[in-house]
């Protein structure tokens, strides 16, 4: 029994828009959308926007270190719009490159975990038997381990490196992905139009593919929001840790804890700004993932 | 009598100020009515708007009489059931008209004064069975608290009472039942619950909503059958919402046929389903199968429902009715039609001249 | 009853062995098994009579069984640090892990439900829509930042609590405890609000969206048109309700808690479990590493097996089946 009588509305609009309409309704959201633009924007286009190249050490210059937000560089040409690390690094480009390698990391291996996961969770569902039972129990057992635990073992049985954080980060987040299109792909499976597509006889491939994917495809984005600003704040805490990506590839989370050692001497923009950048590009993901999930909830129908 | 109205800012309820029939429903009987509903209008705000669920529905009800509210999904007769019992939830909100109880105006009033009437002198049972209990309380618990929230006795008399009600609607080792969960009764014997409750009170009045749509038809006929019964022997009168004709049949006293969030025909039970006055109460009965003749096309009524945000200015079912004119695009109002009976259409099937 | 719960020690009782298996490959296996088990500065005699002492050069399996056995006896190999036995050093500094957990799952809980019920019954007041922005900024600071922040703002600006370490113990019951007075709480306080963080506006959201769920719902909707009182529909009929779902998440965080200590145990200088193991990696120290696996994964089986049971008590739909009659 919904709130609204829904069987005497008909109104004529392309689901679509009536999608976006819905998405936009909070302020929030759309702020959300905006901030995740914005980082995405900068970090594609780091390269071209940062005035120093970070990785390049010949440009760095010692006498320039741990100097404050908005001042230049000893030899007057440079402005340090948020000041310098430990090395002389100009922090604002650092952080452009290092959210650029966030974002990177993050989204590679939240993709590679979405296809992994949910090719196996609609697998499991449309062929059932022994196979989906020892595929969800092997879900139920590693959701119920910690995701900084199983990717701390991983990184130390297979020591550091970019492929090995992708490879820990893809492990921790399949069986999300796994089980959530297991259960919508169900869902589907038991519907009438399954078993009218199956009695005209189309092949299973073209069944699974044009019937279960689609319908299955809003939960998995709602997931994968959610999972890939996860993904990100758990490279950046391993880099952080130093058992993240290695330093030749300096994520925000390494930048982060290069600043360690200077906050308790007032040198605080080497880990705040870093860490602001963090904030900002997780609380863009969470907002519209968040957004995204009220709308696509068929069970919040107003 | 003056009809109080609640204070709204929406625009005045379509169906015209004169849409109860005044005078024809005075002579209808000489008792106070139990339940008076007068104009009555509930909107929701949508996106695309304000729309009109009930809009501008009257009927009065007598202690004791059983009146059967048909109507299609979206006609607004489940809404109607919610407002009188004030139970419309936000977006929804009564916007005009009078609900009047026992003589006590209820649109308006203070929401305490509401709680007390609930379950208490008005009680309501739902459709679903299922959802309806809650699932993770035991049923003693649910039926104890409907007496304790409205007098003061001991539990254990509670209990007394309890096992009498679910005795009485047909529940067999109550007292064992008592301590059971839902989800250990099958629907029919959850509705019976259900029914066991709203009688715990010994409420005035009763409004059921599609309570045995949910259920197997043989258990249907029993649970109607029962409640039959019941009502009768505790003298209690009844609201029965359905969009099924056939229960009303053996069930009312009376009938109101709603469609599109208004009362198109109003009369006693006999009179209306033998001779319907509007074309869409006639289009209802033909369409029941068991009315048409085999081997011809089933009937239908043309069309569809329309849009309750997008009504058709004056009868609502004008554009289905193969006897549409351009009066009815003028708004209608219900008319009396003989002693007992009213009708909002102004080329009835039946004309006065049966009074 | 008594079935389910020794089914589910039957898949505890594999799950354990699975662990211990994929344990022993990650930590034994992979490069030079000698490499693990020897201080890095030994020399080739002590080596080979390493080698020989852990019969590595005995068949993979033999030596599988062997680690079995031994960690079956409690013996997980000998910290290269410490000299001693590496369960005995991972035991030892558990219950200052257990007690920061413990009072951060404590926070979460105790702020966060009222604030998610609140926000769910009044999703639309202003008072709302600030707890749910809070939480979800909550929700997506990283925790080791918030970390750095809460040591720089209360610690070095304000000097109100101290920024490392860990106050005096007490004995209660056998355990050193620290939080049970107030200078151990104060020392614990900003770690544990750190860790507390997180898990609170994960139960804000939570709890908001069972409130906002269960409220449309008919049960709720029957409850009123019996003419119960408002306070009973939401604290007796929705409370139990969402209690279900709540309290079956609760028990799974604490295991992510204690998890995530690891990272506030870093930060603040905390003498806890997660501390040792991260030191423990960087010092090689690997006996250490595999004990601390070991404890943990038989604490997080132990937990799914407590909530497993908790919600078949809770839920009398699981608990007593349907027998419709």
């Amino acid at each position: 029994m919904s709130a609204v009588p829904q069987t005497a509305i008909l109104v004529e609009e392309s689901p679509w828009r009536r999608f976006v309409s819905q998405y936009a309704a909070s302020k929030l959201a759309l702020f959300g959308l905006a901030l995740l633009a914005l980082v995405l924007l900068l970090a594609v286009f780091a390269p071209w926007i940062a005035p120093q190249n970070p990785y390049d050490l010949g440009k760095l210059d010692l006498m320039d270190a741990r100097l404050p937000p908005g001042s230049s560089s000893a030899f007057g040409s440079f402005h340090y719009l948020l000041g310098t690390d430990g090395q002389g690094r100009d922090m604002w480009s650092a952080i452009l490159y290092g959210l650029r390698v966030s974002l990177t990391v993050g989204v590679t291996s939240g993709v590679i975990a979405l296809t992994l996961g949910a090719a196996l969770g609609i697998l499991a569902a449309y062929v059932g038997g022994r196979f989906e039972q020892v595929l969800m129990r092997i879900v139920d057992i590693q959701l119920g381990f910690p995701a900084i635990l199983v990717a701390l073992v991983l990184i130390a049985t297979l020591g550091k490196g970019v492929d090995k954080v992708i490879i820990a980060l893809v492990t921790v987040q399949w069986a999300y992905y796994a089980r959530t299109a297991r259960s919508a792909a169900l869902v589907e499976r038991h519907k009438e139009y399954m078993e009218a597509a199956r009695g005209l006889g189309l092949s299973s491939a073209r069944i699974v593919l044009r019937h279960l994917l689609p319908n299955t495809l809003p939960p998995l984005i709602v997931v994968g929001t959610v999972q890939v600003a996860h993904a990100i704040a758990l490279e950046a805490t391993l880099s952080f840790l130093g058992l993240g990506l290695p330093t030749t590839e300096p994520s925000l989370g390494l930048l982060i804890a290069n600043g360690y050692e200077f906050l308790l001497s007032g040198k605080y923009w080497i880990s705040v700004y870093p860490g602001i950048a963090l904030l900002a590009t997780i609380l863009a993901i969470n907002l519209v993932g968040d957004q995204l999930r009220d709308v696509l909830n068929p069970r919040l129908a107003r | 009598m003056t009809t109080p109205r609640s204070q709204s800012t929406a625009p005045a309820p379509r169906g015209g100020s004169l849409a109860w029939g005044g005078p024809a429903l005075r002579s209808m009987s000489t008792a106070p009515a139990l339940l008076e509903v007068r104009d009555l209008v509930t909107e929701f705000a949508t996106r695309d708007g304000a729309l009109h669920a009930v809009n501008g529905v009257s009927f009065s009800l007598q202690p004791g009489e059983v009146l059967g509210l048909v109507g299609e999904s979206g006609s607004g007769k489940s809404v109607t059931g919610f407002s009188i019992m004030g139970l419309v939830d936000p977006p929804g909100r009564i916007v005009g008209g009078s609900v009047r109880f026992e003589g006590r105006e209820l649109v308006g009033t203070d929401p305490e004064v509401m709680r007390k009437l609930r379950g208490n002198r008005i009680a309501m049972i739902f459709q679903d069975p299922m959802m309806t209990l809650n699932p993770v309380l035991r049923i003693d618990t649910q039926m104890i608290e409907t007496i304790l929230a409205h007098e003061r006795v001991s539990e254990k008399a509670a209990r007394e009472r309890c096992i009498e009600a679910l005795t009485r609607v047909g529940i067999a080792s109550a007292p064992e039942r008592l301590r059971q969960y839902p989800h250990q009764f099958s629907g029919g014997m959850r509705q019976r619950v259900a029914i066991a409750i709203a009688l715990l009170n010994r409420p005035a009045l009763i409004i059921a909503d599609e309570p045995t749509t949910a259920l197997d038809v043989t258990v249907q006929g029993q649970i109607l059958h029962e409640m039959q019964q019941l009502v009768r022997e505790a003298g209690t009168a009844l609201v029965w919402i359905t969009h099924d004709l056939a229960v009303i049949a053996g069930l009312a006293d009376r009938v109101a046929v709603m469609y599109a969030g208004r009362v198109v025909e109003q009369g006693p039970v006999a009179d209306v389903l033998d001779a319907p006055a509007h074309h869409y109460t006639r289009g209802l009965l033909d369409s029941v199968p068991a009315n048409n003749t085999r081997g011809q096309p089933l009937s239908q009524i043309a069309g569809m429902t329309p849009s309750l945000l997008r009504l058709p200015a004056g009868c609502a079912f004008r554009d289905r009715c193969a006897a549409a004119t351009a009066l009815c695009a003028q708004p209608v109002e219900l008319r009396p039609l003989g002693p007992s009976r009213q009708v909002r259409c102004v080329h009835p099937l039946v004309v006065e001249a049966l009074a | 009853m008594l079935v389910y719960i020794l089914r589910r020690l039957a898949q505890t009782l594999l799950v354990l062995l699975v662990t211990s298996v994929l344990v022993f490959v990650g930590i034994f296996m992979v490069g030079d098994p000698v490499e693990m088990l020897v201080n890095p500065q030994a020399d080739q005699i002590e080596r080979e009579r390493t080698r020989v002492a852990f019969g590595l050069d005995k068949p993979m399996w033999v030596q599988y069984l062997l680690f079995l056995k031994n960690a079956a006896a409690g013996d997980l190999g000998n910290s290269f640090v410490y000299g001693r036995q590496a369960l005995d050093v991972i035991l030892e500094r558990m219950p200052a892990t257990l007690e920061l957990a413990f009072l951060a799952m404590l926070i979460a809980i105790v702020i966060g439900i009222p604030l998610g019920l609140y926000a769910g019954l009044k999703p639309d007041s202003k008072v709302s829509k600030a707890i749910m922005a809070v939480s979800i900024v909550g929700f997506s600071l990283p925790t080791f930042w918030v970390g750095l922040l809460l040591i720089m703002l209360f610690a070095v600006q304000l000097g109100w609590l101290p920024s490392t370490g860990r106050g005096p113990t007490v004995d209660v019951l056998g355990l050193h405890l620290s939080i049970v007075h107030w200078d151990g709480l104060k020392h614990a306080l900003l770690p544990a609000l750190n860790l507390a963080l997180f898990k609170l506006s994960l139960i804000i959201r939570l709890t908001r969206a069972q409130v906002r769920e269960n409220v449309l719902l008919d049960y709720i909707k029957f409850a009123r048109a019996k003419g119960l009182t408002r306070a009973r529909v939401l604290g007796v009929h929705l409370l139990k309700n969402i209690m279900i779902p709540l309290v079956t998440v609760i028990g799974l965080e604490l295991g992510s808690v204690i998890a995530f200590a690891i990272v506030t145990e870093s930060i603040f200088a905390w003498p806890g479990m997660g501390k040792l193991v991260i030191d423990s990696i960087f010092q090689l120290d690997r006996p250490v590493v595999v004990a601390y696996l070991m404890i943990t994964v038989v604490m997080f089986i132990v937990i799914n097996l407590v909530v497993d049971i908790l919600y078949s008590v809770l839920d009398p739909r699981v608990r007593l089946g349907s027998t419709p009659a």
